[in-house]
């Protein structure tokens, strides 16, 4: 299993230089001065010079690019050309609600999949799992901004709920918190669960026409023991592999959300990094990105060997 | 290792992952006659034809808008601003006066080409880098897979707004960058149909024969690999369609006053409590034919699976 | 495995007696699975009796409806698309009415339940001491610890080495036969005073298969369990069942104590299950006997007797009167056939019988993992 293990991870971390590398040579390769840029057509040239070097453009892209990894094994991020703040301090401020959005919007996604879809699977082709699995094949087609849209038309535009003006941070009041936070919660949750109730449902439906659930019925197991435990586990190796995966892709989803909801996460420091090609900023989000992509796998691979003891039987082979 | 469901890269939206093999093995095994054979068209269903039939519907409307009845998408009327669903305007209007129904029809075009294309160009590539690397196994198919698996760890919303805005908001532009983004989930399907393909005797048949690597791609493995890689691709263009959305609502593609589904959803965001037509005219619309893409790729893949002898 | 000579003979011998004594009596069970393509009548009226203590041997080829018959009893079929008639009373109570909650009470503690394949009847990602003390806790209610307790010491009982061990492991980890151990473990936990057990040594291997048996004959004998053995071996069931009902297309067609059947034989189809069994004292290179053609196709309704088209013995009444389970005499042999064996010779040279079909066997090979 170690090696299989070393493998993955040499392999991920391979990519990860790999997205880093293409992140940098996508802002230098592509048209556009950012310094000149930045401080406008009449900027004196050594004003240009001194930004041009502080964003290594005088060099060469492999030695800039070498320059910029060997600073990240440091711990150093580089600084924000713009505002001149350490692109460590801006991701610690906002990385948190990009984070908490993500988080949140598993546990809700998970809270709703998992008992929609044993209830469809219990009852596979009734009336309930035609229900849900035609919600959720349609939830699954809104768009996320549109969603977020009809969320706010639904809650604060129509019933006057959840109104929000400016971002109240956890430290400062958890309802105020939660109520900053539950809209965009929602917009990434509902298509989430609506693809996690459909990976279940369909994983489950199938475990539950295995021999060893006849068998447990043939003991007199109670059914929600036989669907709790002994065709939930099996049937969840799917639904723990997109659960993992898409935290890494909801994080880059949370921009959207984020800027529709104003709210002060990597969405928007993401954004303007872009706008103003602001390397080094650009390169700590999108670092932050694919290392909780890349480590979520990982995470993923260990997981699944623990659910199911088979797996690790293969891994240790 | 083990099969870990696709998971589509772009935005919000998951290419819902094949629910295995459920249909197949519903009935209890009660002697396996020959069935009774049924057209087709009659096992794709009701619901497939209804959404192909929206779809025919939006394309043939956008690309005849411009001959169409249609009021001026860019000329206002400044006697009916914000107006809602009425004879005159069957949409409503916006803020400008202009006519929704007219704008949604001529934004059509912008989601169609991109969606289209995107895919299109997404499957071909895709397509090929994966049955280059599904067939010739080795060095390649390493190559390849990591540059796959460093696209799909590139955030794509990232990639999207960063290829748009240094090389231009413009229609080739935003299909390459959303191409490009679908490209790996593309290529893995491929990859995969690849590997099963290969082993099947008709190839080491056609190999021992002389056949070189091109003809046997060509001959033997693509004609077998391109159905389930079509009705992904149809997915793919809901996918697309819903990116470049996004792209537009965020304002990083085709800039007003060319109307998008993205754009007019974007400026009717401030009046979503006095005039809410102006974004859900588009959305619905968008939504309507996200959703008929989505059944029409969902229904072809299981109907491919029913064929190919799936248990 | 040779013929006759039944062990017990005593213990079936007696079969008058009172109604009151009888565990299981299924009458005129009749199991219909409705698929796409017609109705399949997978168990199609039978009625059979079982004592306390007793065993019973279900014989027959792949999809007579053995297993079906199990099932049935069970309740293990979906229930949309099968439909059960007839009452099948456990203790006086009809399975077959009983509400899921009633069942679920009796499933697993008076009834146990050992399927064919060890490799699938246990749940890959629970462990072993989990599975066999389930049944516990699901029934009484134990500890966990209790349950732990209890579960060391069924696996101890079927035979299961290093069993502390064992408990922590997963399926995976233990061959076929032990993985059938820890299923007849489980289905004994709750000391059910009936067991099911359907081919439970099919899918192991030959070395195993007897062991597997024999474990199964002496727990029932130590814990006066009574069981349904099935299998499509007559040469299993000779020496450790009382009584033998053979199934043929869903229907017993012979039904009788053990110690009369062998050398009585007197439905042809008996007759030549029995000889497909290979035996020693057949030389080498023989042969092995097989009856011709396939079971009829369970959807139709056939007019006649069902195995008539098989038959050696085919008789014009045989194709369109079809024969009842009648008992001529008092020995409680019963059979359903026109032109019963009765006078044939015991063991007729099987070269002559043997006719040159494709040779389509009920003895299937034993499945190596």
């Amino acid at each position: 299993m170690r090696a299989n293990f070393g493998r993955r991870a040499l392999r991920l971390l391979l990519v990860l230089l790999l997205v880093s590398f293409a992140t940098f040579a996508m802002v230098r390769l592509l048209p556009g001065d950012p310094a000149r840029a930045f401080l406008g057509p009449s900027a004196p040239e050594s004003a240009v010079l001194a930004i041009r070097r502080q964003l290594g453009l005088n060099q060469a892209l492999p030695v800039a690019y070498i320059h910029w990894l060997g600073r990240v094994l440091y711990g150093n991020l580089g600084t924000s050309y713009q505002t001149g703040q350490a692109v460590t301090q801006a991701l610690a401020q906002r990385l948190p609600i990009s984070a908490e959005l993500v988080i949140g919007a598993e546990l809700v996604a998970l809270t709703l999949a998992i008992p929609l879809s044993l209830v469809s699977a219990y009852r596979a082709d009734g009336l309930v799992d035609r229900s849900v699995s035609g919600i959720s094949f349609a939830t699954i087609a809104v768009p996320g901004f549109v969603l977020a849209l009809v969320l706010i038309f639904i809650f604060p535009v129509r019933f006057g709920l959840l109104q929000v003006s400016g971002f109240t941070y956890l430290s400062q009041s958890i309802p105020g918190n939660i109520q900053s936070v539950t809209l965009p919660v929602l917009t990434l949750a509902l298509p989430l669960a609506a693809v996690y109730t459909r990976v279940l449902r369909a994983d489950l439906v199938e475990v539950l026409r295995e021999d060893y659930i006849a068998m447990a019925r043939a003991r007199g197991v109670p059914t929600w023991r036989i669907l709790l435990i002994h065709a939930f586990k099996p049937a969840s190796l799917s639904l723990l592999t997109l659960a993992g995966l898409n935290i890494g892709q909801l994080l880059s989803g949370a921009v959207i959300v984020e800027q529709i909801f104003a709210l002060p996460g990597i969405g928007s420091l993401l954004i303007g990094a872009i706008l103003a090609k602001d390397i080094f900023v650009l390169q700590g989000v999108v670092l932050v990105i694919t290392v909780t992509f890349v480590v979520a796998n990982l995470l993923v691979d260990l997981l699944y060997s623990l659910i199911d003891p088979r797996i690790r039987r293969v891994l240790t082979a | 290792m083990s099969s870990r469901p696709e998971v589509s890269p772009v935005l919000l939206v998951q290419v819902p992952p094949p629910p295995p093999r459920i249909e197949a093995a519903a009935a209890p095994a009660g002697g396996a006659g020959p069935g009774r054979i049924v057209p087709l068209w009659k096992r794709l269903g009701i619901p497939f034809w209804l959404a192909v039939g929206w779809i025919v519907l939006v394309a043939v409307l956008a690309i005849t808008a411009s001959i169409l009845p249609l009021q001026n998408p860019d000329v206002g009327n400044f006697s009916a601003l914000s107006q809602g669903p009425s004879a005159a305007h069957w949409f409503g209007t916006d803020d400008l006066g202009r006519d929704l129904m007219s704008r949604v029809i001529f934004g059509s075009r912008v989601s169609l080409i991109v969606g289209f294309a995107a895919a299109f160009l997404g499957t071909v590539i895709g397509g090929a880098l994966g049955i280059a690397a599904g067939y010739l196994r080795s060095a390649t198919e390493g190559v390849i897979m990591l540059i796959m698996d460093a696209i799909i760890s590139f955030p794509s919303l990232v990639m999207l707004i960063a290829l748009t805005t240094f090389l231009g908001k413009n229609l080739v532009n935003i299909t390459g960058a959303i191409a490009l983004v679908t490209v790996p989930v593309l290529a893995r399907l491929a990859r995969g149909s690849t590997l099963s393909v290969a082993k099947r005797p008709f190839i080491l048949a056609a190999r021992s024969a002389g056949a070189t690597n091109f003809r046997v791609m060509w001959r033997e493995i693509v004609p077998n690999v391109l159905p389930p890689l079509i009705s992904l691709g149809l997915v793919i263009v809901a996918v697309a369609i819903v990116a470049e959305g996004a792209l537009s609502f965020l304002g990083f593609s085709i800039p007003p006053p060319t109307p998008t589904w993205g754009n007019i959803i974007a400026s009717g965001e401030n009046d979503l409590s006095t005039a809410p037509q102006i974004v859900f005219a588009p959305a619905a619309v968008m939504f309507v034919t996200v959703f008929a893409f989505s059944i029409a790729g969902d229904r072809l893949r299981r109907i491919g699976e029913l064929q190919s002898g799936g248990i | 495995m040779s013929t006759a000579g039944a062990e017990r003979v005593g213990a079936a011998a007696g079969n008058d007696g009172a109604p009151g004594d009888r565990l299981l009596e299924i009458q005129n069970l009749r199991t219909y699975l409705k698929t796409s393509r017609g109705v399949v009548r997978a168990v199609d009226g039978v009625s059979l009796e079982l004592r306390p203590g007793t065993t019973l041997g279900l014989v027959g080829e792949s999809g007579c409806g053995k297993s079906m018959l199990l099932r049935s009893i069970l309740g293990l079929l979906p229930r949309r698309s099968v439909e059960r008639q007839g009452r099948i009373l456990f203790e006086g109570q009809d399975l077959l009415s009983l509400p899921p909650s009633r069942l679920r009470r009796i499933l697993g503690r008076d009834i146990g339940y050992v399927a064919q394949d060890p490799m699938t009847s246990l749940n890959p990602v629970l462990k072993v001491g989990q599975q066999v003390g389930e049944t516990l806790r699901c029934h009484y209610g134990v500890s966990r610890s209790k349950a732990r307790a209890e579960a060391l010491e069924l696996l101890q009982s079927v035979g299961i080495p290093e069993a502390e061990r064992r408990l922590d492991q997963y399926p995976h980890q233990l061959s076929g036969g032990m993985r059938q151990r820890v299923s007849i473990a489980a289905a004994l936990a709750c000391h059910p005073k009936l067991l099911l057990a359907d081919e439970p040594t099919t899918a192991l291997d030959v070395t195993v298969q007897a062991q597997v048996l024999e474990l199964l004959s002496r727990l029932a004998r130590e814990r006066s369990m009574a069981m349904i053995l099935v299998t499509h071996d007559l040469g299993v069931v000779a020496g450790r069942t009382e009584q033998i009902a053979v199934m043929y297309a869903g229907q017993v067609v012979e039904l009788s104590p053990t110690s009369d059947l062998f050398g009585n034989i007197q439905m042809p189809y008996t007759e030549a299950l029995f000889k497909s069994i290979p035996r020693l004292s057949d030389v080498p290179h023989h042969r092995l006997v097989s009856i011709p053609g396939r079971p009829p196709d369970l959807r139709m309704q056939p007019t006649g007797c069902r195995f008539a088209s098989r038959c050696t013995y085919t008789q014009p009444q045989c194709l369109t009167d079809a024969p009842a389970l009648t008992e001529p005499g008092t020995s409680g042999h019963a059979y359903a056939c026109w032109f019963p064996l009765g006078l044939q010779p015991e063991d007729p040279p099987a070269d002559s019988a043997a006719p040159t079909g494709a040779p389509v066997g009920p003895a299937r090979p034993a499945r190596r993992q």
